[in-house]
């Protein structure tokens, strides 16, 4: 489980890196769909375990943020995928995922 | 001055052709979780490569024997059997991660169907074999393979705390399973046994003489470890770009991030192109190398300078190796992964063909003149040890870290 919100953290962190690109123009389109679409089903594959996995219930609050986290982070990616070419939402989901990487990384630590 | 010609051309190809799948993995991991502190494994694993190729082109050279047909001289048919088998497999598993690394690059370049590029670089690699020959194949991947060179200008852009760098460099150890996996990974990455099978069936194909042992010499010697210079320059990338923000690399498109990252656009296209030749490259290598054990260890006729209807074995034993290498990929078995077997399974390995060619090499009746000096006897049991330690070491670190995943 702590592997797994590691995961989503750096799946979370490297998109955030992916966008910061994509806002400064400096990024070719297929590179963007192609690796966020293997980012974006990494990240429903570890929400998928996280959510399969039996787990005491003092542990599922964290696991059901971590899930919300994971569609979170999925639908940032998913944006850039869908439209490359805005810079404008590149640099709002840069942002949100800077964010959401921290907070992913803090619910690991805390477990 | 055509001499000295015909060493830069060499050394050039040989840091194209030094990177392969396993150096982008293992080496873009490395730093991005340890940053600097595993960059001494890369010049431990770059020693131990031109130890080897060096003695296996030497002996290739003085001899007219490659590694596979030393291996059953020395070792007998009981034992070289199984040095041809488990280095069989090893190839094939390699092959197929060139392959499907060719083809995740294409798909990063044009978005295709990942199931429709891996037929395409699977034939566009078979055209390329069967129509160009030898000394072109080795520039084609070779030069275009240079491209990488990017992560060298990135790695100095990037401007790193040239003093941990250096740091790194010196041999450090963590009483942690991780690293010490990262540790094998990285020396494996470098000392990928196909590499050599190639490199001493090279020396032959290139009719290489005595007098080309000087050749052989500066090859090994400056072609390495320049490529070696590549491997750090992926090893600093990862550890600017992913170290802070605690990025787990497991993607090809993460390596080129890195270079993206630097130089934008140009620098994720002269990422790709260097990555989709040095893999492309490595592919041919695996095949070539699969067909060259065969042949050699079964005493067919081979060699790409005989024509397919005067070495019909070998040149069908290649092409099936490609075709087995498709049928693997296809699965949709992830080739990071295939990767990661193949380097660990290649260190486990590695003494059974390294140990037949160190004792030939030093062997005065066999060698005449030409056999191991001091220095390299010195280094060639230096790294038998070395390699012993690690072979052993590999696969109880990848079941405990389950394969690199903590």
């Amino acid at each position: 489980m702590h592997a797994g919100i590691e995961q989503l953290a750096s799946i979370s962190a490297e998109s955030a890196l992916m966008a910061e690109d994509l806002a400064r123009g400096r990024t070719k389109t297929t590179f963007v769909r192609v690796h966020g679409a293997e980012l974006s089903a990494q990240t429903e594959h570890e929400a998928e375990k996280l959510n399969d996995d039996p787990v005491a219930p003092e542990l599922k609050m964290p696991i059901e943020e971590a899930i919300k986290l994971a569609a979170d982070i999925g639908g940032a990616i998913d944006d850039m995928r869908v439209s490359p070419q805005d810079r404008e939402q590149a640099r709002q989901d840069e942002v949100k995922l800077r964010h959401w990487a921290g907070q992913a990384n803090r619910l690991a630590e805390a477990l | 001055m055509k001499k000295v010609f015909q060493v830069a051309l060499g050394i050039i190809a040989a840091i194209g052709g030094f990177v392969d799948i396993g150096e982008l993995v293992f080496n873009t991991q490395a730093g991005a979780v340890y940053r600097y502190q595993l960059l001494w494994a890369v010049p431990v694993g770059v020693i131990g490569i031109v130890v080897f190729a060096e003695m296996t082109g030497r002996v290739a050279t003085v001899s007219g024997r490659p590694v596979f047909d030393v291996v059953r001289m020395r070792m007998g048919l009981n034992v070289g059997l199984v040095t041809l088998v488990a280095s069989l497999l090893i190839n094939l598993i390699t092959l197929a991660a060139e392959v499907g690394g060719a083809a995740i690059v294409l798909q990063l370049l044009f978005d295709v169907n990942v199931s429709t590029l891996i037929l395409v670089a699977v034939i566009g690699l078979v055209l390329i074999v069967y129509f160009v020959p030898f000394g072109g194949i080795e520039r084609i991947f070779g030069y275009l393979g240079c491209a990488l060179l990017v992560y060298v200008a990135a790695a100095v852009h990037l401007k790193p705390d040239w003093h941990h760098v250096s740091q790194g460099l010196i041999p450090s150890w963590h009483s942690s399973a991780l690293y010490a996996y990262f540790v094998v990974g990285v020396i494996g990455a470098a000392l990928v046994p196909y590499e050599v099978y190639f490199y001493s069936s090279g020396a032959i194909e290139d009719r290489w003489t005595v007098r080309d042992l000087s050749l052989n010499r500066a090859n090994a010697v400056l072609g390495f470890t320049l490529g070696g210079i590549l491997s750090i320059a992926l090893i600093v990338v990862a550890g600017e770009v992913f170290f802070a923000p605690k990025v787990q690399p497991g993607y090809l498109g993460t390596t080129a991030l890195g270079a993206q990252h630097a130089y934008g656009e140009a620098g994720l296209l002269l990422a790709l192109l260097g990555m989709l030749f040095a893999v492309g490259g490595a592919a041919v290598e695996c095949a070539f190398s699969g067909a060259y054990t065969l042949a050699q260890f079964a005493g067919w006729e081979w060699g790409k300078y005989r024509r397919p209807r005067e070495a019909p074995r070998f040149t069908l034993a290649w092409m099936i190796f490609f075709a087995l290498a498709f049928v693997v990929v296809e699965t949709g078995v992830d080739p990071v992964l295939l990767t990661e077997y193949a380097v660990i399974l290649s260190v486990v390995a590695l003494p059974l063909t390294y140990l037949p060619v160190l004792l030939i090499a030093r062997d005065r009746t066999f060698m005449g003149e030409r056999a191991n000096g001091l220095l390299a006897s010195t280094f060639g049991w230096l790294y038998f040890a070395i390699l012993l330690v690690v072979s052993l070491a590999a696969i109880p670190l990848m079941l405990a870290t389950d394969g690199g995943a903590g």
